[in-house]
C-alpha cells in the first residue's frame, strides 16, 4: 500500500477510534482501554522504588503522622459515638420496648421520594419496620436485602401514613391519613380528619395512637414521633372554598446523613464484616494535572464507587477499572460535592461541600448545606456521611481551615510514601436495591 | 525507528512530569510537546498511531477521557505534519515557533475539552495560570528534548 493510502487509512481508524471511545454508550472496555498502559508505569515505579531509601527524617515524619492519625482516630469515634446516640436517644422517648440500629442512607429517590438506607448485613430488616431520626418520623422500611432497605417516607407519592394534630390547649388530638402528593415540593395531603375544625396553620403533626382502631398485629408506628407542620393549601383552596392542609417536612432529607432503624428486640442480630479491604499497589508517580486530584493503582479491579484509603484517610473512590488496574477520583477534586459529617470539638453534624479548586493537598471548598444552628470552625474533623453504595460512614477525609479571606478549605493529611493502599468494598450489594 | 522506543521514552518522559507535578503547580506539559515532535520528525504514516499511542500514555495518568486527549494529540501531530511543506523543521527557531504553537492549540482544546466533559479540567476555579505556565515551560522545552529525541533516533 502506498504511504501516502496507508496515512489516511491509519488516520481515519485513529480518528474513528477516538470518537466511538467518545460516545457514552460505547463498551467500558473501549473507553478506559488507557487502564492497560498502568502496568507500562509499574516498570518506573519498580525502578524508583527500588533506589529510594528512608532517611531518619522519614521515619521521624511516618512516627509523628502515627501519632497524629491515633488522636484523629479517637476524636472521630467520640464524634460519631456522640451524633449516633442523639440520633437515637430522642427514637428511645417514644419507643422504649425497641431495639434500634442505625443506617447510613446510601441514596434518596427524589422522584418518589424513598430512601436506601443500608444498616448492615448482620441486621435483618423486614416491611413496616419504623425509620426515624430522633424524635422525627421519617418513614417505614417498604423491602429489603442484604442489611439494605428501602423507605417509603411520609413524602412518597401515594404513601398513607396515620397522622393527628394537637388543637391549641385540648386534650384530645385530631387524627387523619396523610397522604404523599405529586408535587414539585415534598409535600403531604391532610385526609379523612376526625374533624376540620382545630387545624391550625404552623401546627406540628405527629403520630397518633392508633390502639382503638388498627389491631395490635397490625405493623403500627409509635405514637408521638414528628411528621411534620400544617400549612394551608394554597393551591387547592384556588379550586375549592374550604379550608384545606398540607404537612411540610421539618427535616432536609438531602443533609440527613443516618437514621435510626426500629425493630423488635427478640429479632436475630449477627455481627457481619459489612465492608471488606484489599490491598492494591498505588502509582508512585501521582497525577499529571497538579489541579486535580486522585490515585492510580494496580492489582484491583474495584466496583465503581469504592472507597479507596492510604492509611486509615480516605483518598478517593473508584472512577473505572480494567485489567487490574484502577483509577480512584480524589474526594478533594475539583467539582466534586462530597457529603459529609462535620465533627467538631464539641459537636457533630452534617454538611455538604463543593470542592472549588484544589492545590497540594488542601482543597478550597464552597458550603452547599450545613445544619441548622451549627457553625463550622478551624480544626473540624470532616469525615464521610456514608452517601453512595459502597462508602461506609465515617471515613476520614481531612482537617477544615479557614484561609485569611474567610474561605474554608480541607487539608488531607500528610501520607507517608510507604503508606498501605486499600479499597473497602460492601461484600454483597443486589443488583437492582430499589426493587424495579 | 519504531513505535516502542518512541513509547517507552514517551512514558519515561510523562512519568517524571507526573512525579514533578506532585511537587510544584508550574511543570513544563511534554504531551503537547511529543506531538509536535511526532509531526515534525516521524514518518508520515506512523503520526496518526503514534498520537493514538501518546494519547493512551497520557490518559493513564490523568482523569480526561484518553480518547479525547488522543483526538488533541492527532490534531496538534497533523497540523505540524502539515507545515513540514513550509518551514525548514531543523532549525532550532522553527521548532521554538511550532512548539508554542502547538501547545497553545493543544491548551486552547483542552479548555473547550474542560468545559465540554463533566468531569473536565475547568471544573477547577485556579487552573488558569498552572495550565499557562505548563504551555510556555513546555514551548522552552521543547527545542532541546527535539534535539536529544534526534539525537538519539528515537520516534515512530
Amino acid at each position: 500500500m502506498p504511504r501516502s493510502e496507508s496515512r489516511f487509512s491509519a488516520s481515519i481508524a485513529v480518528v474513528g477510534f477516538a470518537l466511538i471511545a467518545l460516545t457514552p454508550t460505547a463498551p467500558s472496555f473501549l473507553r478506559h482501554v488507557d487502564l492497560a498502559f498502568v502496568h507500562l508505569y509499574r516498570v518506573f515505579d519498580a525502578v524508583v522504588g527500588g533506589l529510594r531509601t528512608e532517611s531518619k527524617a522519614s521515619q521521624e515524619q511516618r512516627e509523628r503522622a502515627h501519632l497524629a492519625a491515633e488522636e484523629t482516630r479517637h476524636r472521630i469515634q467520640a464524634g460519631l459515638r456522640r451524633w449516633n446516640d442523639r440520633l437515637r436517644d430522642g427514637a428511645r422517648a417514644f419507643a422504649p420496648k425497641s431495639g434500634s440500629a442505625v443506617a447510613r442512607i446510601v441514596s434518596i429517590d427524589r422522584v418518589k421520594r424513598r430512601l436506601l438506607i443500608d444498616a448492615g448485613l448482620g441486621l435483618d430488616l423486614r416491611p413496616n419496620d419504623v425509620v426515624v431520626a430522633s424524635s422525627v418520623l421519617i418513614g417505614r422500611v417498604q423491602s429489603s436485602e442484604r442489611g439494605l432497605a428501602v423507605v417509603e417516607t411520609p413524602w412518597t407519592p401515594d404513601a398513607r401514613f396515620a397522622a393527628a394534630s394537637f388543637k391549641p390547649g385540648a386534650a384530645e388530638p385530631i387524627r387523619f391519613v396523610a397522604r404523599g402528593l405529586v408535587r414539585d415540593a415534598a409535600v403531604a395531603a391532610v385526609t379523612n380528619p376526625e374533624r376540620r375544625e382545630g387545624l391550625t396553620e404552623g401546627g406540628l403533626v405527629e403520630t397518633p395512637d392508633v390502639a382503638d382502631l388498627v389491631p395490635e398485629d397490625f405493623g403500627r408506628i409509635p405514637p408521638g414521633f414528628t411528621i411534620g407542620r400544617l400549612a394551608y393549601d394554597r393551591e387547592a383552596q384556588r379550586r375549592s372554598a374550604d379550608d384545606q392542609y398540607l404537612i411540610e417536612p421539618i427535616v432536609d432529607l438531602e443533609l440527613l446523613d443516618a437514621v435510626v432503624v426500629l425493630y423488635e428486640r427478640d429479632r436475630l442480630q449477627q455481627p457481619v464484616t459489612t465492608f471488606a479491604a484489599t490491598e492494591a499497589r498505588r502509582l508512585g508517580c501521582g497525577l499529571l494535572s497538579p489541579w486535580r486530584d486522585g490515585v492510580v493503582m494496580s492489582g484491583i479491579s474495584a466496583p465503581e464507587g469504592s472507597p479507596v484509603l492510604l492509611d486509615e484517610t480516605l483518598v478517593g473512590s473508584i472512577s473505572n477499572s480494567l485489567l487490574s488496574a484502577s483509577r480512584a477520583r480524589g474526594m478533594l477534586d475539583p467539582g466534586r460535592a462530597i457529603g459529609v459529617l462535620v465533627i467538631g470539638r464539641k459537636d457533630t453534624f452534617p454538611a455538604e461541600f463543593r470542592v472549588k479548586s484544589h492545590r497540594q493537598n488542601e482543597a478550597r471548598l464552597e458550603v452547599v448545606r450545613l445544619a441548622n444552628g451549627y457553625e463550622l470552625s478551624e480544626g473540624d474533623l470532616i469525615v464521610t456521611a456514608g452517601r453512595g453504595a459502597q462508602m461506609p460512614r465515617g471515613l476520614f477525609i481531612g482537617t477544615l481551615h479557614r484561609s485569611a479571606d474567610g474561605d474554608f478549605s480541607i487539608e488531607a493529611p500528610e501520607v507517608h510514601p510507604e503508606a498501605k493502599l486499600t479499597v473497602l468494598r460492601r461484600s454483597e450489594f443486589p443488583d437492582d436495591p430499589w426493587g424495579g | 525507528m519504531h513505535h516502542l522506543p518512541f513509547l517507552m521514552v514517551s512514558a519515561f518522559l510523562l512519568y517524571v512530569q507526573a512525579t514533578l507535578a506532585g511537587m510544584t503547580d508550574f511543570c513544563p506539559d511534554i504531551g503537547p510537546v511529543l506531538a509536535v515532535y511526532l509531526g515534525l520528525f516521524a514518518r508520515r504514516d506512523r503520526v496518526a498511531t503514534a498520537a493514538c499511542f501518546l494519547g493512551l500514555l497520557r490518559g493513564a495518568l490523568d482523569f480526561e477521557p484518553s480518547a479525547a486527549l488522543i483526538l488533541l494529540y492527532f490534531t496538534v501531530a497533523q497540523g505540524c505534519s502539515f507545515m513540514r511543506e513550509i518551514v525548514f523543521t531543523e532549525r532550532v527557531a522553527t521548532q521554538f515557533v511550532v512548539a508554542f504553537a502547538g501547545t497553545a492549540l493543544y491548551t486552547l482544546l483542552y479548555h473547550v475539552l474542560g468545559v465540554a466533559l463533566p468531569m473536565g479540567a475547568l471544573q477547577s476555579d485556579s487552573m488558569m495560570w498552572p495550565m499557562a505556565a505548563a504551555t510556555i515551560s513546555a514551548t522552552v522545552f521543547a527545542p532541546p528534548l527535539i534535539s536529544l529525541m534526534r539525537v538519539l533516533r528515537i520516534g515512530p
